[in-house]
């Protein structure tokens, strides 16, 4: 396997995405949509669903990262779909500790300030390969006593990234698209996928600003094409000179310093991702199987999940256009 | 031992009385009269024509080739000739000794009757089937298509017990079974799909169609392989004599047909094409470089040799859907082709042989194709059939019995990259594929049994079909606990079989004739299915997958009770039928929650299993004659299932599930030149999964589900119309014409072809429901001409 192969399988992977959903949606979109748009349009209508309700579950969404930071979990309680009141669903005045292997005990501090919100001190961070167990003693169903709830999850590895080039030009693929007036930074990886099964997902920063980490638009790219195999400069995002709408990814600058944060997710919080995209995607329900509710890790009748993963960085500054060979920073 | 004796000479007792007695009993001065009834313009064979003796009052009908064959004593006779469509004949027969003689009957167009379904009840078997009907292109062609488009299978929709999937679906449910459960027959082959673009159309040109035999259940022995039903069409056969040229021209389909002789009186041919020009219209609706429709062809070849004993015919099937768009350099094609030859041997009048072979095929393929890279993915299904069946007729008896062997080809998902341009650093003539292994079966049926009268008002059936199916090598199968996870992978090298099911199918039935033609049935069949069809939706798409039953994936099997009462007024003017059924099915296969059938190395795994029972109560009501015919039908039924894993192992609706469902078909036709034709069905709402609650993620409002199919959508009804303008009858030329135009969806009614939830993107703690509708009023204008 050299380093031309990671490319088809990077397509592969591309098409293979989350169950075969990208050739799905391409059909439906592309296909379906000319065919009624041909016959007068499928036509759309708001209208009025009674639905049923259920009793409260707790929600939870709890996370612990190999950065050095005040980690975070917040708990809420389900309500009706309907109801558009989501801010009184926080569960307030919940125990919430995460205990490591050796049985000493990370305190998750509720905010005062944040209703539903739980903290860790600053200076907590989670290690590779250990095991860590949540704990919560919270009162979802309103019955005024608390119920308890556990999931358990072992930190994933993460190999680090030599680094990161940037290179200006058409986007290679998957980005590729046959016209060349489209130019713009492509920022290719340098990095050794360790043989072991993984599941990878990416965003970036410009400067200090963030982009693409909310669990919707987090990039995830399972390694089932690419395992053991070295990156060796692929791309991972593509600016495009003239950003359009539709991508949200904006252009770069000289003098942009572009990082590019890759995490590495447990199977249960990979598995938590795609399931949320999944639920709220546009996609036809007609194309997609019956609806199922989204799967975590929590028990008790949960739902929501306690993601631990792991995080690497690495940046570039992005060049002048005369100088194209930029300089690495790891 | 002595039991074991005692049993046996009862057994034996039995077999004389009511098998071998009634063949010993014909009387020496009785001759016997046979022939066959055809259409004296097109000589096709004309079913079901009554041959009726008043002197006698005795009768007796043609078969499905148009032959007849009656036993009388000697003497003179007046015969009356009728069937439904066609001038009644009067004629004359002095019989003497053993006769041949072929009837030709003209066209009744001034009182072109039958409805949308003809019951073909007087031959023996329609008698003794309980759901049994038989179309013909004529009658297919009055219903109020889509578009204008004649079709069978909407016309299939029409009938009791049968449930249209989705708006404007060619797939159907037979009495609450799944749509993979119905065999779509072209000429002795399978067609994989029968839909042409998603099903707005189906694969079936209704001016190739000769005609079409639908059992919703009571399946007769001769068939296997699905569990709810057969729709068996058979492709026109060419005129022996003269030319003919059909065409027609819609709103978006043209078609021409040609058939006619090669060898008068010996070999005709047909060939038929059809065509869509969609793609035409698109850029005028501001679609550009889309590429959207379908083409295909009928062929047939049919030679009688001069014996009159021997007829050969060669078949073949072609279709093709073709989507893409340009600038995305995406495509998705698929379609069915066989190719099938049938020869037919007539020992005598009264004991048949048809042999057929054939190859059906069905690939469906999507790309995509850049300028650096392309992709391919295909799935296909290809079987090779072997068929013999014999039908021996002796006086009150009809036997048949036969053998088929098929080898399945599955190859459930293929994808192939290829870059073609080095770009960057990546070389040129890089290729990579992920398959699926391909899977091979032989399935084979033996089986044999008869149709039998017993006195003038019994009619009974019995017979058993032994099937077995036979996975063969290379394969690689997966092992699965009883919590589906995988617990083995073990690889079967070289062509061995590494794994045979078999089954016993036995049919039976009963029918008793009252006086006031009155008739009541009960049958009990059993059915089993082994090849079965991986879909993610309701309706049937190109990517849906068809993959074979092995050791972990047991077949379906059916079993089915079926009561009917029939009964005729007014000199079968009208027609009521009562019909009601019990079915259990085993082996039920869904998908869990979270299923990926597409590219999925481990399909087996995704598959859960379970059990299946539908009832239902079907009220029938037809009116044969009149300026004012049709038919009116309502059921009630229900589909359950209870499928480990899924709900929670708890019962729940399957997904064509739909209880209430109405069918008033109504047909003016006050003059010989014009006719009106409405249509207006209604069905309860299709059975759906809801939201009852909420979480938020990062703002983002994830649905938490119920019970699988706890709600339904809104209910389901429309109207459609249609007004058809003829050419005279008899206009003294060699054409005729007519002109049709309608209206789909009369009322403009908004029927749901899905419900979804939406969180509000301008107010995002607000969520509401859409729904998705197909259609507005469609109105249509056809023209039809022929030579």
């Amino acid at each position: 396997m050299g380093r031309i192969s990671v490319m088809g399988r990077w397509i592969a992977a591309r098409i293979n995405g989350f169950g075969g959903r990208g050739l799905r949606i391409t059909f439906v979109r592309y296909v379906w949509g000319g065919l009624f748009l041909l016959l007068g349009g499928a036509c759309t209508e708001i209208i009025d669903v009674d639905l049923g309700s259920m009793d409260s579950i707790l929600i939870v969404d709890a996370k612990l990262t190999t950065d050095t930071t005040s980690h975070q979990v917040k708990l809420n309680r389900s309500c009706d779909y309907y109801d558009p009141d989501v801010d009184r669903t926080a569960v307030v005045g919940a125990e919430v500790y995460v205990l490591r292997e050796d049985g000493s005990r990370i305190d998750y501090l509720e905010d005062l300030s944040s209703p539903g919100l739980y903290r860790t001190a600053p200076d907590v961070y989670g290690e590779i390969g250990k095991t860590y167990t949540l704990h919560i003693e919270a009162d979802a169903d309103g019955d005024g006593s608390r119920e308890c709830y556990e999931a358990e999850s072992k930190m994933p590895i993460i190999p680090p990234i030599d680094s990161i080039r940037p290179m200006h030009g058409m986007g290679m693929p998957p980005f590729y698209v046959s016209n060349p007036s489209r130019l713009g930074w492509n920022i290719m990886i340098y990095a050794q996928d360790p043989p072991t099964k993984e599941n990878y997902g990416f965003s970036f920063a410009i400067g200090d600003r963030v982009y693409f980490d909310s669990i919707t638009d987090i990039f995830c790219f399972p390694d089932m094409f690419t395992s053991g195999i070295y990156l060796a400069g692929l791309t991972i995002y593509f600016f495009a000179d003239e950003p359009s709408d539709s991508t949200r990814v904006p252009a770069l600058k000289a003098g942009d310093s572009v990082t590019m944060i890759l995490y590495s997710f447990t199977d249960a919080y990979n598995q938590y991702i795609s399931d949320v995209n999944e639920a709220v995607s546009t996609d036809l329900p007609v194309f997609s199987a019956a609806p199922s509710n989204v799967r975590g890790n929590i028990s008790n009748g949960a739902f929501g999940c306690f993601a631990v993963y792991s995080i690497s960085r690495a940046s570039c500054i992005i060049p002048s256009r005369s100088d194209d060979q930029a300089d690495d920073v790891h | 031992m002595a039991a074991i004796f005692r049993l046996g000479c009862r057994a034996w007792v039995l077999f004389w009385i009511f098998v071998v007695m009634p063949f010993s009993l014909s009387a020496q001065t009785f001759c016997t009269l046979s022939g066959r009834v055809q259409d004296k313009r097109t000589r096709e064979p004309v079913v079901d024509a009554a041959i009726w003796v008043p002197a006698l009052q005795k009768g007796t009908t043609s078969d499905w080739d148009g032959y007849y064959e009656i036993k009388l004593p000697m003497g003179t006779y007046d015969l009356r000739i009728n069937s439904l469509g066609y001038a009644s004949m009067d004629v004359t027969v002095r019989l003497d000794k053993e006769q041949s003689r072929n009837f030709f009957l003209e066209t009744d167009a001034v009182l072109l009757e039958g409805v949308e379904v003809k019951g073909s009840r007087s031959s023996r078997e329609a008698q003794n089937t309980i759901g049994m009907v038989s179309l013909t292109s004529e009658m297919i062609q009055k219903i109020p298509a889509l578009l204008g488009e004649p079709d069978i299978i909407k016309a299939v929709q029409l009938l009791p017990g049968v449930l249209m999937s989705t708006e404007t679906s060619s797939g159907f449910s037979v009495r609450g079974g799944g749509l993979d459960q119905n065999a779509i027959i072209l000429d002795y082959a399978t067609l994989y799909n029968p839909t042409h673009t998603c099903g707005f159309f189906s694969v079936f040109n209704n001016d190739a169609v000769g005609g079409a035999q639908i059992y919703k259940g009571d399946i007769p022995i001769s068939y296997g392989g699905r569990l709810a039903s057969v729709v068996d069409v058979t492709m026109k056969e060419g005129d022996f004599q003269n030319y003919h040229l059909d065409a027609s021209l819609g709103l978006l389909v043209a078609k021409a047909t040609v058939n006619g002789p090669i060898w008068k009186g010996r070999t005709s041919f047909l060939a038929a094409a059809r065509v869509t020009y969609f793609d035409m219209f698109l850029p005028l609706a501001g679609i550009k470089g889309t590429r959207l429709g379908f083409y295909d062809f009928n062929a047939k070849l049919v030679h009688k040799f001069s014996n009159d004993k021997d007829k050969i015919s060669l078949s073949g099937y072609m279709g093709r859907d073709r989507f893409g768009l340009e600038s995305m350099d995406v495509g998705l094609d698929y379609g069915n082709q066989m190719l099938s030859l049938t020869w037919t041997h007539l020992f005598s009048n009264r004991f048949v042989m048809n042999a057929n072979v054939h190859v059906s095929d069905y690939l469906s393929y999507a790309q995509q194709n850049t300028d650096a890279y392309d992709f391919i993915w295909k799935t296909r299904i290809t079987d090779y059939v072997g068929k013999m069946d014999w039908t021996f007729s002796p006086e009150n008896h009809e036997l048949r019995f036969g053998f088929d062997l098929r080898y399945h080809v599955y190859q459930p998902g293929d994808l192939t990259v290829n870059m073609y341009e080095a770009i960057g650093f990546v070389d040129s003539n890089y290729n990579y594929r992920f398959n699926q292994d391909y899977y091979h079966a032989l399935e084979s049926g033996v089986y044999i049994g008869n149709n039998q009268s017993i006195g003038k008002r019994l009619l009974v059936k019995y017979g058993l079909r032994l099937s077995t199916f036979s996975n063969q090598g290379p394969d690689s199968v997966s092992f699965f606990d009883a919590d589906y996870n995988r617990t083995d992978r073990r690889y079967y090298a070289g062509r061995q079989f590494y794994h045979t099911y078999w089954g016993l199918e036995p049919r039976v039935g009963v029918s008793y004739q009252f006086d006031y033609d009155i008739s009541l049935k009960f049958n009990y069949t059993r059915t089993i299915q082994y090849s079965q069809l991986a879909t993610n939706s309701n309706s049937g798409n190109p990517l849906d997958i068809w993959f074979p039953a092995n050791s972990f994936v047991k077949p379906q099997t059916s079993d089915m009770l079926a009561l009917a009462y029939v009964q005729n007024f007014s000199d079968k003017e009208w027609e009521l039928s009562l019909e009601a059924y019990y079915k259990f099915m085993h082996n039920v296969i869904d998908f869990k929650d979270h299923s990926n059938v597409l590219l999925n190395t481990d399909l087996y795994g995704e598959l859960r299993l379970g059990r299946g029972w539908a009832y239902g109560l079907e009220v029938y009501l037809k009116r044969n004659k009149g300026i004012v015919n049709g038919s009116l039908s309502y059921t009630y039924s229900r589909s359950m299932r209870v499928i480990d894993q899924v709900n929670d192992g708890e019962a729940y609706p399957s997904p064509q599930d739909r209880p209430h469902a109405v069918n008033v078909l109504l047909n003016i036709e006050p003059h010989p030149r014009h006719s009106v034709s409405l249509n207006w069905m209604f069905y309860s709402g299709q059975p759906t999964t809801y939201p009852i609650g909420k979480a938020v993620i990062d703002g983002h409002f994830i649905p938490i589900y119920g019970q699988r199919n706890a709600d339904r959508m809104e209910n389901y009804h429309r109207l459609d119309v249609s007004y058809t303008f003829r050419s005279k009858p008899n206009n003294g030329k060699p054409y005729r014409w007519s002109l049709s135009a309608g209206l789909y969806n009369a009322y403009a009614r908004k029927n749901p072809w899905s419900v979804s939830f939406y969180q509000d993107a301008d107010n995002p703690t607000h969520s509401y429901a859409v729904k998705i509708y197909l259609f507005s009023v469609v109105p249509f204008v056809t023209f039809n001409f022929s030579f």
